[in-house]
């Protein structure tokens, strides 16, 4: 057989082992965003009922509804505060755990735990630790003479957002922390060596060693976190439902309520259409800006699977 | 510059010994070369007098500082890593000027210098590029510069060669070579490499099992092996070793192996022993047409001018080289005689040299 045959067969049978991914696909990501824009054309008010063409009324609809409006600066705020606050906490604690200490390897096993935890368990967990009479938070705070009153952290509408982001990060430092400490494990150590005997401080080493090589792993978080962030949906619906008030009413929470306590549903998707549109458009700008680190990323990956 | 005092030096790796009580004292301006066999400790030696590595036991002086508790950046020492560590984001430029940055000197001064180095080490093109975008031969440039231009008391260098090519290695040598001289560098060298040691030493330490077992000038490590290792070690194509009987017959010394007899020169009757380690380079060999020692070729390897043939003399297997021009094939008989002033007898017991009085 000849190089050529050799090509064409490898071709094929490349084909024929990704086929069964691009099938599931389409099934489960392309068809029902494509019935998804069909029925946001549409009058439908619930699943099954009767309905008829109406173009683009529900998009001009949304963007004249202030609560749409709303929903989508709280994601906003939502996505920086969680992307913010669980990558320096993840970061942080990568760079601790990074240290040799004594039960090290434990530490690096357990610290996935979190993570494992369904989002029921933690949402029912975390409101019964939050809880204002008997939560172990406030009467741990209030023995300790930290504060007069009991903390509403999920009635408090100025306090909700903060403490679902914190049970949010909570669940997902750990996996960050994970991708952290093997990004960490691909520095070379004899670079460190050479800095400390050229005599830099660990600050120093900081900025100009471990940075650097963590800048493409920090990009990809950047944007899969960004996607993830926007579409956490279990955490905040089981926990404060949005409230107090629309405190909390994020986008998919939002789309949630109206389509099924609303009894809009084809409104309820046009705007998660928009939010979809968003979120691709989000994701070009970003992959664009930084393409640069993709490109190094992805070659660090196939390095490690080297 | 700076003197370098090393006294008593142990490190032990939990329960197992890797440097076992090393005392070198380097002076000022010295290029002192470590060498020895693959995993005998002389990087773990090397990466304690930098401070990368922790003591187990003894001192380290630097001038006349005791830096045992100083931490590597306080020692005023540069090192070039084997595998060069140069930092893999930043520029060769900034590659150059990170320790200078790392003492908080002024931009211009950091700038002035670099320039100034690079031109030394002709890197100037490639101030710009990345480590990834050179080649071997400037990584290791990139790397000595970044030693250079601290200007610091000690250079320490960890087989800074070992990755070059032959013919690039030769070069970067003699480069090394003049630099060093042209600075009055206090260099300590690491290598396995014994040409490299021969050429570069101004004394060299070899070392077998964490142990120093001889420091000496090339030429006395070369002519006064301390004992059967050094002997084998330095020197290519290595020394040839024989067990031999001493006899004493009619006031001469005779020396007796299983398939020659040999009248030992006057220089070494003051030795008493009886049985000891016949050593003698294959080219201190010289081929005879009647008398010496006899043997049947077995192996002829062609090395350009010369030949080394492998003999078998007795139950020994010998080799010797002869001008290529002989012709000699395996299976041939040969003779020859050795020079009497390069033989070389060792312990029985303890392989160690015995002397003779020829010796200074
Ligand atoms: N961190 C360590 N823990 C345990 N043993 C070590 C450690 N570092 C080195 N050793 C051991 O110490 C011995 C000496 O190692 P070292 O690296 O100093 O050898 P070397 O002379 O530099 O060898 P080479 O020429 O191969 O570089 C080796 O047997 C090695 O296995
Ligand atoms: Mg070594």
């Amino acid at each position: 057989m000849t190089k050529q045959d050799f090509r064409s067969r490898d071709a094929k049978l490349g084909f024929l082992l990704v086929l069964p991914a691009v099938i599931l696909v389409i099934l489960v990501v392309i068809l029902p965003i494509i019935s998804g824009i069909q029925i946001s054309f549409t009058s439908q008010r619930v699943v099954g009922s009767e309905y008829e063409f109406i173009g683009l009324k529900n998009y001009f609809e949304l963007f004249e509804d202030k609560q749409f409006i709303a929903s989508l600066g709280k994601s906003a705020i939502w996505v920086l505060a969680n992307g913010f606050f669980q990558t320096l906490a993840a970061l942080l604690i990568a760079l601790l755990i990074n240290q040799p200490f004594r039960g090290q390897n434990f530490v690096r096993t357990w610290i996935i735990l979190p993570w494992a935890v369904p989002a029921a368990v933690t949402a029912i967990l975390w409101r019964w630790m939050f809880d204002a009479s008997s939560g172990i938070v406030n009467t741990t705070i209030k023995g300790l003479d930290l504060v007069q009153k009991p903390v509403l952290f999920l009635a408090n509408p100025d306090i909700a957002g903060m403490s679902l982001t914190f049970v949010n990060s909570w669940r997902y430092i750990p996996f960050l922390t994970i991708i952290f400490l093997a990004s960490l494990a691909s520095v070379p150590e004899e670079e460190y060596e050479a800095a400390r005997v050229d005599g830099a401080n660990p600050w120093l080493q900081f900025k100009s060693i471990t940075f650097p090589n963590l800048l493409p792993t920090l990009t990809v978080l950047g944007l899969v976190g960004t996607l993830w962030a926007s579409n956490v949906f279990d955490i905040i619906w089981m926990m404060t439902r949005g409230g107090p008030g629309e405190a909390t009413t994020t986008v998919p929470v939002l789309m949630y309520d109206m389509a099924f306590y609303g009894y809009n549903i084809s409104k309820a998707t046009a705007g998660a259409i928009i939010f979809l549109f968003v979120l691709i458009i989000f994701a070009f700008v970003f992959i664009f800006a930084n393409r640069k680190q993709f490109v190094v990323a992805s070659e660090t990956f196939q390095d490690l699977s080297k | 510059m700076a003197s370098v005092a090393l006294k008593n030096l142990c490190k032990k790796f939990g329960q197992t010994s890797v440097v076992k009580d090393v005392n070198v004292e380097i002076g000022d301006g010295e290029f002192l070369v470590f060498v020895g066999p693959s995993g005998c400790g002389k990087t773990t030696t090397l990466r304690m007098v930098v401070g990368l590595e922790s003591l187990s036991e003894g001192e380290i002086h630097i001038g006349n500082r005791l830096v045992n508790n100083l931490p590597p950046g306080d020692r005023d020492v540069a090192m070039v890593f084997q595998n060069y560590a140069l930092y893999s984001h930043m520029t060769v430029s900034r590659n150059l000027g990170f320790a200078l940055k790392a003492r908080g000197l002024a931009e211009k001064e950091i700038t002035k210098r670099v320039q100034r180095v690079a031109k030394m080490l002709d890197l100037e093109e490639l101030l710009e590029r990345k480590p990834k975008q050179l080649s071997g031969g400037q990584r290791q440039r990139v790397a000595l510069g970044r030693a250079v231009v601290r200007n610091p008391q000690v250079f320490l260098m960890d087989e800074p060669l070992s990755n070059l090519d032959a013919l690039l290695r030769l070069q970067t040598r003699k480069e090394l070579i003049e630099l060093t001289t042209e600075l009055n560098s206090t260099v300590i060298y690491v290598t396995h490499d014994q040409v490299e040691a021969m050429t570069m030493g101004h004394r060299l330490a070899v070392m077998n099992k964490g142990e120093v077992v001889q420091l000496d000038p090339p030429e006395k490590v070369f002519n006064e092996p301390a004992n059967r290792f050094v002997a084998e070690f330095i020197g290519s194509p290595p020394m040839n070793f024989l067990d031999v009987e001493i006899a004493e017959e009619n006031f001469q010394k005779i020396l007796k192996s299983d398939a020659f007899d040999m009248v030992l020169p006057e220089t070494w009757y003051s030795i008493s022993e009886s049985k000891a380690i016949l050593g003698f380079r294959p080219h201190d060999a010289r081929l005879v047409a009647e008398g010496g020692v006899s043997g049947r070729v077995t192996v002829v390897e062609t090395l350009g001018a010369e030949k080394l043939v492998y003999l078998r003399v007795g139950k020994n297997s010998l080799s010797i080289l002869v001008p290529a021009t002989e012709k000699i094939r395996s299976g041939d008989q040969l003779r020859f005689d050795l020079n009497q002033d390069a033989l070389h007898l060792f312990n029985r017991e303890d392989e160690k040299r015995m002397p003779s009085t020829k010796q200074s």
